[in-house]
């Protein structure tokens, strides 16, 4: 009882703050109020019009000239506005915004509005907003257009079969992409808006009857609680809702690709769309999706096993290579067989530094061409990888700076890097590669045992908005593997993954097509048709 | 904090309890005493492990979700069941610093002799220290990876030298008396004596009441694990050779020639070493922290993971001189271990039936 009285007296609270600022019957006195919020706001512009009728009214038009369609404002507000209206005869001025919207505007994104401060923050979002003379209520029109950039295909995650679609900057654009791939009342979608200064939208889809309630509730919860002046992209939302902030993986997945959010929301997981950012969220994310890549569900299952057991290699190749040869040069020599470790240690004489000071040089200029081939022009990018790979390597290798040996392990590894499909764990992989390297400079293989098993213990405490980041292997979840270091046949995936703890597990029913398989005699069937007839 | 761990993962923790250092020196005790018949000495440690478990299953039933201390404040009363569970802690303390010295000592013996004795222990305290931190959970979520691993490079020298061996070695076949087969096994139960900690696990299971069947998975699955060493040291080097080795394993490891491009593999063998001494420091450095916060009724065990960490260090350092040493305070040792883990759950036990003392759910 004592709770009800309580929300009672929140939701008055709430009500009153709502209209803190409410609309006056006068226009001159809305538009004052206006003008004082947006003073020295060059791009709002104020356009009074007068509509012929019986009585003349009043309106104004507000709007930001630069987030506005221009041809909607004409066509479809300022022109039936402006003609003669045989409609409003002997009206009453408390409809006249009823009767404006339904009859007059033309616009289908319409909304009635009593209150200046929403009034404001429609103006930002792009709506054109009419204020009428003698009513307290005023027409908020979506308007909204602005120079951008088509739909282009995927940069990072490219595919040759997959669909050739990625995210933009515009949210609703994005919105419909995947709107188009999950055709579902089901889907649901609930806006936030954050930022105090930047008013970002920010939008979270979901299936209802699939995804695990708990993992929604706590989403929504953490992007409710976020209090910020701006949301910059996608990344600053998915550092604001991870549950370790300060770990090198990433435990939200970021994609540019909507048939991969579209995918990830049929399987359960809930996706997040950041307003201006071409980049999609999503979550849980799980540690072993870092060596899927969306390209594996638009080939033949065959192919995914040798395609991921490389990337899994890769994966141990790129992190532990330089760390295992530094160990072997200094620590163990003795499982060198005898011709190899003459090669190793001539081609390593006159070299002035220690085995692991010349990879981790190496390594770090490595980075610096990577970094440098990423962020310079295309054109320059071929000249900077010239330069730093044939020039800079062969001269290092001919003035004795770099041993021949140290070029080839630094070269493998930094070539396995590029094929981990996920950009972001390739990233985080930088930071284990050099830890791996100092400790086995500084103990050999007991260092690496070590190292691993302290990165081990961090990826095991990491938690994906509460699902284990380690999951399906730990806790093992047998059902989920089939999907994780190779894909089955999409016959066999009946159900979703458990690790994700969804409310429907069902994914299809393999009944109907189990006849299909081996035995499917298609004359048997003929036969049975024309019989039938 | 609620910590839960499934079923299997209490297996696996098991299997690491009663597996790691256990390998380097439980074949060399049982060889040296028992000869050639070292192994049947070994059938009879897990045939004592699997009578352990049935008794330890028992208690476990009787304790429900309650967890050991309190069940034994009930059982005891509360005053009579500190000094017990202040030995427990101790020692459960003292084997975490064996652990920590029987894997630096066979680092040092094996692979890096100039590296200082300290260095080794402190960073392999540490790193135990970071996974109790983390608490059980994590520590069995990071074990379940890294089992399969640790079990295939373990199995891989046997599967090399399979080649290598001679079954005649292992004739006559039962040539000593059974007393003194009987006494050869005598080392096996301070290996043994860590499967205690199921009783501080069991409140931790998901699955209720479920406590005899990871353990008596986890013998079986060790005792097959510890008879290999055993079996194989005797059919390559012979029971007299044998004998004069301090860790077999580590010989049979070395005694593999090539492998593909490499002139040797053993030193790989290195990380189930040091990852199965890890996790078996952190297991029972754990246990001791568990126990000790529900000794002082504290929320959490963080206070006591800084708080043992110096008397582990000291006791991995500066008790032990080396390995010699070593062996002699592990046989010496035994009977205390057996007291208190073994001796005073059986007490504990048999207390609680005659009160009638019962939390089994279905009982009350």
């Amino acid at each position: 009882m004592w709770k009800k009285i309580k929300n009672l007296f929140k939701d008055n609270k709430k009500q009153k703050q709502k209209n803190q600022n409410p609309l006056s019957d006068k226009l001159t006195a809305n538009i004052k109020k206006l003008r004082t919020m947006f003073t020295e706001v060059d791009d709002v512009r104020f356009r009074d019009i007068t509509i012929n009728c019986d009585e003349n009214i009043n309106t104004c038009l507000v709007y930001i000239e630069d987030l506005i369609d221009r041809e909607i404002l004409n066509d479809d507000i300022i022109k039936p506005l402006t003609r003669k209206q045989k409609t409003l005869q002997d009206i009453n001025h408390s409809e006249l915004a009823e009767l404006l919207s339904e009859k007059v505007v033309n616009i289908e994104q319409i909304e009635k509005v009593d209150d200046i401060d929403q009034l404001a923050e429609d103006i930002l979002q792009g709506n054109s907003i009419l204020l009428i003379d003698k009513t307290r209520i005023a027409l908020s029109c979506g308007t909204q257009g602005w120079a951008e950039r088509a739909v282009s295909t995927p940069n990072v995650e490219r595919d040759v079969r997959g669909p050739q679609e990625a995210f933009m900057e515009n949210i609703k654009v994005n919105l419909g992409l995947i709107r188009r791939r999950v055709k579902s009342p089901d889907l649901k979608i609930v806006s936030f808006k954050k930022g105090k200064y930047s008013n970002t939208q920010i939008s979270v889809l979901y299936l209802e009857s699939v995804a695990n309630s708990n993992i929604v509730r706590e989403v929504k919860k953490r992007i409710n609680d976020i209090e910020t002046g701006q949301i910059i992209g996608c990344t600053h939302v998915e550092e604001l809702i991870d549950n370790e902030p300060l770990s090198i993986f990433h435990t939200v997945y970021e994609t540019e690709r909507p048939d991969v959010i579209a995918a990830g929301i049929l399987e359960g997981r809930v996706g997040i769309l950041t307003d201006g950012c071409p980049t999609a969220t999503m979550v849980p994310k799980l540690f072993m999706e870092n060596f899927i890549s969306p390209g594996d569900y638009y080939k033949k299952f065959w192919f995914t096993i040798p395609v991921r057991t490389m990337r899994f290699i890769s994966y141990l190749v790129s992190t532990l290579l330089p760390a295992l040869y530094v160990a072997i040069i200094s620590f163990h020599q003795e499982v060198l067989p005898l011709t190899l470790a003459r090669t190793i240690y001539t081609s390593r004489s006159g070299v002035p530094f220690p085995i692991f000071f010349e990879l981790f040089l190496f390594l770090f200029l490595f980075e610096i061409i990577k970094e440098a081939g990423a962020t310079v022009p295309t054109s320059l990018s071929t000249s900077i990888t010239l330069v730093g790979t044939l020039i800079l390597g062969q001269t290092a290798i001919t003035a004795r700076f770099l041993s021949a040996d140290g070029v080839i392990i630094g070269s493998i590894t930094g070539i396995t890097i590029f094929l981990l499909p996920i950009l972001e764990f390739s990233q985080s992989l930088l930071f284990l590669r050099f830890f791996y390297l100092l400790a086995a400079a500084i103990a050999g293989f007991y260092g690496i045992s070590l190292a691993v098993i302290i990165t081990l213990v961090h990826l095991a405490s990491l938690r994906s908005v509460g699902v284990p980041f380690l999951s399906p292997v730990a806790p093992l979840q047998l059902k989920d593997l089939k999907d994780f270091f190779i894909r089955v046949p999409y016959l066999f995936m009946s159900s979703r993954p458990e690790s994700l703890e969804g409310k429907n597990q069902t994914r299809q029913d393999n009944r109907p097509y189990r006849k299909y398989f081996f035995k499917y005699n298609l004359s048997e069937d003929q036969d049975k048709g024309e019989g039938e007839d | 904090m609620k910590t839960v761990i499934s079923g299997y993962q209490t297996t696996i923790l098991l299997i690491v309890v009663l597996v790691a250092t256990t390998i380097f020196f439980l074949p060399s005790l049982l060889i040296e005493r028992a000869g050639r018949d070292a192994w049947i000495s070994m059938l009879i440690i897990i045939s004592y492990g699997i009578l352990l478990a049935f008794f330890y299953a028992l208690l476990g039933k009787r304790m429900g979700r309650m967890d050991l201390i309190n069940f034994s404040r009930r059982v005891l009363g509360k005053y009579l069941a500190v000094i017990p569970t202040i030995t427990i802690i101790i020692a459960l303390l003292f084997l975490a610093g064996l652990v920590i010295r029987e894997t630096s000592e066979v680092i040092i013996n094996a692979y890096m002799m100039q590296t200082p004795l300290w260095f080794l222990n402190s960073t392999l305290l540490l790193t135990a220290l970071l996974l109790v931190f983390y608490g059980l959970e994590v520590i069995a979520r990071s074990f379940e990876v890294l089992f399969y691993i640790y079990v295939l490079l373990y199995l891989t020298p046997f599967i090399f030298l399979i080649n290598e061996l001679s079954p005649e070695q292992l004739y006559p076949v039962l040539n000593i008396e059974v007393k003194v087969l009987l006494s050869a096994a005598y080392p096996g139960f301070i290996y043994l004596s860590p499967l205690f900690i199921i009783l501080i696990l069991a409140p931790q299971i998901t699955e209720k009441g479920v406590v005899l069947k990871p353990l008596v998975k986890a013998i079986l699955i060790s005792g097959f694990l510890l008879i290999l060493p055993i079996l194989y040291s005797l059919l390559i080097f012979g029971p007299a050779l044998s004998s004069e080795l301090t860790i077999p394993l580590v010989n049979l490891n070395s005694y593999i020639e090539k492998f593909m491009i490499l002139e040797r593999i053993d030193p790989f063998f290195v990380f189930y070493w040091i990852g199965g001494g890890v996790f078996k420091t952190a297991i029972l450095y754990y246990a001791a922290a568990y126990t000790a916060q529900k000794l002082f009724k504290l929320s959490t065990f963080y206070l006591f993971i800084p708080l043992f960490a110096l008397p582990v260090f000291f006791i991995s350092f500066n008790l032990i001189e080396d390995i010699n040493k070593l062996k002699i305070i592990l046989l010496k040792s035994i009977p205390f271990f057996l007291g208190i883990l073994v001796f005073y759950p059986f007490l504990l036990l048999l207390i609680s039936i005659i009160r009638g003392v019962n939390y089994n759910e279905k009982n009350s």
